[in-house]
């Protein structure tokens, strides 16, 4: 099994790199082993919501050089950040997601009612500019545990809006996020379902807010029949994970990606790769088999999605290829804020073409690494998961493309 | 009467001063059973453990965990204890054991090897001999508020969250206690203090000048998932450091170390001795390192050093009553030592000391009245087996410990509870493998309904970065990726901030 380019991984930067490989004309295969962090993610895309100082940053790509010189964005420079974001909305609104962005971050609401920056939030997204001092009706629907709607309602009450919480039976009487989502998308009495939830609103009601369950596959019509019944402007706060919202946009990737002619091999373990002579020529599957590219992109979610290994020494490893990693011993860290830093920042170490350095430091010159298993940034702290992956994925698979070119 | 300390003791010292007809007032700087109640193993002892060491103290042991069980089932599993001796256990101490037993009166029968290789497959395949004994585990925060809530039934007060700031001492008697709660300093007037403050007794003593020698010891404890044994597994040997594994609720409890420390708030676990209680684990649970830690925790305990006591040898565990008497304050009482399987006792000693004192001539009465609310033994699984029955899992706020959305309503509207700590502590959310990453802001709106003035992003990052202290101690394998995740829902999904104001001080004492 060969093809050029060999992506490992579910994350975003992994869906990113590929299709923009393929965009460039290569073959692609994508082998992971699960669903990627997309599936917790709240489903907007943040750049950068913190300097490394925990102060709040209002226009991300302005604020790239104050960041640690090995810090992703650093390594790839601003203007490829910005070339990769373009990209990706433009990509994105071709396959019917819409996104908000003006080039600032904006202040979106979070489920818990605490503020949080995003730069790029989901169309339908509550933020604080589109709700301050509405009059709000929030939609729980019975029995859903992982939306706190009260709390919804007690910030946006805060924020001088007139806030109302209602409670309803969800679609066939669902009661989790995504089962919800579902009954959404095949619901076929729309109509008599909203306009039963309109009796159910205060008249002064301008917003209806929604946890983030408005369909999965058919978001866009769902939202446009609330809108039409209701006659009124609805929006979506996240919910706990699993996460609508993210879903869609991997999904939205996947059925491109599909659509592009590349397969997609999920429940994928690895045993190891070939490497020799500064290259890697294939990664061996659990199941023995051998697949060959001509270049690999580690997308593989760093921690958090196993792409790197803790040991109960405090050893962080890169299993899959078996790359060096940038140790940043987090078991013997004092606080809890230094602990999962160290968790965080522990990944790979690469230059600015993402290249990544083998074992013992012999370069291999045709494996590129991205999003959450790179070393030296802090996702949690810096609210900037999505345009790491973003960026990276993008840029990677540029500089696999250079390589493949020779 | 006052009594400081809302440990078991001090909560037993109250009921049983109450049961006997006192006006009783207990004081507590933090939550009830905050302390070293229920920092330790949650073994209900029955004495095995000290069969050889102390035959007297296991003797006690066997006595209490019979009335603890008659008195408060609702708050024992009668899990069972095993005594395993390993290829590399002194041989002849076995025998020593099952003498000590018998003179303890401690119910012990030997086992084959093999069936107790089979019944418990995560332990070492080189079991030798294998003992069982009546070991139990105990919910220690649901034992110390049956005993509060049973003091309150009296006519006695639990005063939570109140400082001491001074004993008022008049012609060298006891005459009240300076308090700080409830936003204001008072005094409170009493005949008797007395002190049942565990690690904290010597600096309680320190206020009016008394001397209390106690030698703090902390111990150290990892928390696995799952319960790997099904009963109490000591190592039959010595008693001494990493020999121990007891399941309790969902998790089971490895431990611990010993290490003698000047300050009764440490309670901080280091990364060597996390390594240490791993090694130490591998001979009795081999591939220990594989497994999912959920936390590691420490406890101070207050042990008593007997004169000319031998370095190296673990202290003895029994009780001492003091009464200051002799030393120059009239209607002081001490009481330190023992243990939580013990508490009982202590709490009666004590109280005869405080009867006798007062001419009151009213015998204990704690051994045979049953605590109330509740007779059946604590069974972790009964909360799943009702949600089950009922069909209301939406109802389930804490998957984890099946915490009902009911049993956190009842505490926050019937019994006054205004802070996610105290629920965690009395209903054990939040405990369990997610370690609160999707409960907390279930329970968060829940407080928030009834408490309007909670700051929501305070509390949870409160809430959170308790869970995580012990968390990122044993993150490593799959509990890494847990810490992860969990950082993902609260700081990328619910926008809670980590900032130098909301993290939980060591231990605010």
């Amino acid at each position: 099994m060969k093809t050029d380019a060999v992506v490992l991984g579910a994350e975003l930067d992994a869906l990113v790199a590929a299709l923009r490989l393929r965009e460039l004309g290569h073959s692609v295969r994508v082998l992971n082993a699960g669903a990627g962090s997309l599936h917790y993610a709240p489903g907007g895309i943040h750049v950068l919501g913190y300097t490394s100082d925990a102060e709040p940053v209002r226009s991300p790509l302005e604020r790239i050089e104050d960041l640690d010189e090995r810090h992703p964005y650093r390594l790839v420079g601003a203007q490829v950040t910005s070339r990769a974001l373009d990209w990706f909305f433009e990509t994105t609104a071709a396959m019917g997601l819409d996104f908000r962005c003006n080039g600032s971050n904006i202040t979106a609401i979070a489920p818990s009612g605490c503020s949080m920056p995003v730069y790029g939030p989901n169309d339908h997204q509550a933020t604080r500019d589109t709700t301050d001092t509405k009059n709000v009706a929030v939609v729980r629907f019975r029995g859903h545990r992982d939306f706190p709607a009260g709390l919804a309602v007690s910030a946006l009450t805060e924020r001088g809006c007139v806030a109302t919480l209602i409670e309803v039976d969800g679609p066939l009487r669902k009661t989790d996020t995504v089962t919800l989502a579902k009954a959404f998308d095949v619901m076929t009495e729309s109509e008599s379902y909203f306009a039963d939830l309109k009796s159910r609103l205060p008249k002064e009601a301008e917003i209806v807010i929604f946890p983030a369950v408005l369909g999965l596959h058919r978001h866009r019509s769902v939202i446009e029949a609330a809108e039409h019944c209701l006659s009124l402007r609805c929006l979506e706060l996240p919910t706990l994970p699993p996460s609508v919202p993210g879903m869609r946009l991997h999904r939205a990737f996947e059925a491109r990606l599909q659509q592009d002619h590349v397969p997609i091999h999920t429940g994928a373990r690895f045993n190891g790769a070939y490497t020799g002579n500064g290259r890697c020529d294939a990664v061996e599957d659990s199941m023995g088999r051998a697949h060959e590219g001509s270049v690999f992109l580690v997308a593989t979610g760093g921690v958090l999605m196993g792409g790197l290994q803790v040991e109960s020494s405090g050893q962080v490893h890169e299993t899959n290829i078996g790359l060096e990693v940038f140790q940043t011993r987090p078991l013997e860290r004092e606080t809890v804020d230094q602990s999962l830093d160290a968790l965080h920042r522990a990944g790979v170490e690469t230059d600015s073409q993402l290249r990544a350095r083998g074992n013992g430091s012999a370069s291999l010159g045709n494996v590129f690494v991205t999003g959450r298993t790179l070393a030296h940034w802090n996702p949690a702290s810096e609210i900037s998961a999505e345009g790491v992956s973003i960026v990276t994925g993008w840029l990677a698979a540029q500089s696999a493309h250079d390589y493949l070119r020779g | 009467m006052v009594v400081i300390g809302g440990g078991a003791t001090g909560c037993g010292v109250a009921r049983d001063l109450t049961l006997r007809g006192c006006d009783v007032t207990l004081v507590e700087f933090d939550d009830l059973g905050s302390g070293s109640s229920s920092r330790f193993h949650g073994m209900l002892q029955s004495g095995a453990r000290y069969a050889v060491s102390d035959t007297e103290y296991a003797a006690e042991c066997a006595r209490e965990r019979e009335t603890i069980v008659r008195i408060a089932p609702q708050a024992v599993e009668t899990t069972g204890g095993l005594f395993v001796s390993l290829r590399d256990d002194p041989p002849d101490f076995a025998d020593r054991f099952v003498e000590g037993c018998a003179q303890a009166s401690i119910p012990c029968e030997e086992l084959d090897p093999d069936r107790v290789m089979s019944e418990e497959p995560a332990i070492s395949r080189d079991v030798r001999r294998a003992f069982t004994v009546p070991d139990a585990t105990v919910h220690s925060w649901r034992l110390v508020n049956l005993l509060a809530d049973d003091v309150r039934k009296r006519g006695g007060r639990v005063l939570t969250r109140h400082q001491v700031k001074g004993i008022v001492v008049d012609k060298g008697s006891v005459r009240g206690l300076k308090v700080a709660g409830d936003g204001r300093d008072y005094e409170l007037e009493a005949d008797a203090v007395v002190n049942a403050a565990g690690p904290w007794s010597a600096r309680v003593a320190e206020m009016v000048g008394q001397d209390v020698e106690l030698e703090l010891t902390k111990g150290s404890i990892i928390v696995l998932a799952h319960r790997l044994v099904s009963r109490a597994i000591n190592r039959c040997r010595p008693p001494t450091s990493h020999d121990i594994i007891v399941p309790t609720g969902t998790v089971s409890l490895f431990g611990t170390t010993s290490e003698v420390v000047d300050d009764p708030d440490t309670t901080q676990v280091r990364p060597s001795e996390i390594q240490a209680l791993l090694e130490g684990a591998e001979p009795l649970i081999p591939g220990i390192r594989q497994y999912r830690a959920l936390r590691a925790w420490a406890g101070v305990r207050p042990l008593v050093k007997p004169e000319q006591w031998p370095a190296d040898t673990p202290l003895p565990r029994r009780h001492h009553t003091i009464d200051h008497k002799a030393h120059g304050v009239e209607g002081f009482f001490t009481v330190c030592g023992g243990s939580l399987s013990t508490h009982r006792s202590m709490a009666e000693d004590v109280a005869d000391h405080v009867c006798r004192y007062f001419g009151i001539n009213q015998p204990c009465s704690t051994a045979c009245t049953p605590l109330e609310t509740g007779s059946s033994q604590w069974r972790p699984a009964a909360a799943y087996e009702r949600a089950e029955r009922e069909q209301t899992f939406a109802d389930m706020v804490c998957e984890c410990e099946a915490v009902s959305r009911a049993e956190i309503d009842e505490l926050i509207r019937d019994v006054g509870i205004g802070d996610l700590h105290d629920l965690r502590r009395r209903l054990r959310v939040g405990f369990g493998p997610c370690q609160g990453t999707f409960c907390g802001c279930r329970v968060a709106e829940l407080l928030v309904a009834k408490h309007s003035e909670l700051s929501v992003g305070r509390t949870l990052s409160g809430f959170w970065t308790e869970r995580l202290k012990g968390g990122v101690r044993t993150a490593w394998g799959e509990q890494a990726r847990q810490m992860l995740l969990s950082d993902a829902v609260y700081r990328e999904t619910l926008g809670v901030r980590l900032g130098p104001d909301d993290l939980p001080k060591e231990d605010h004492r």
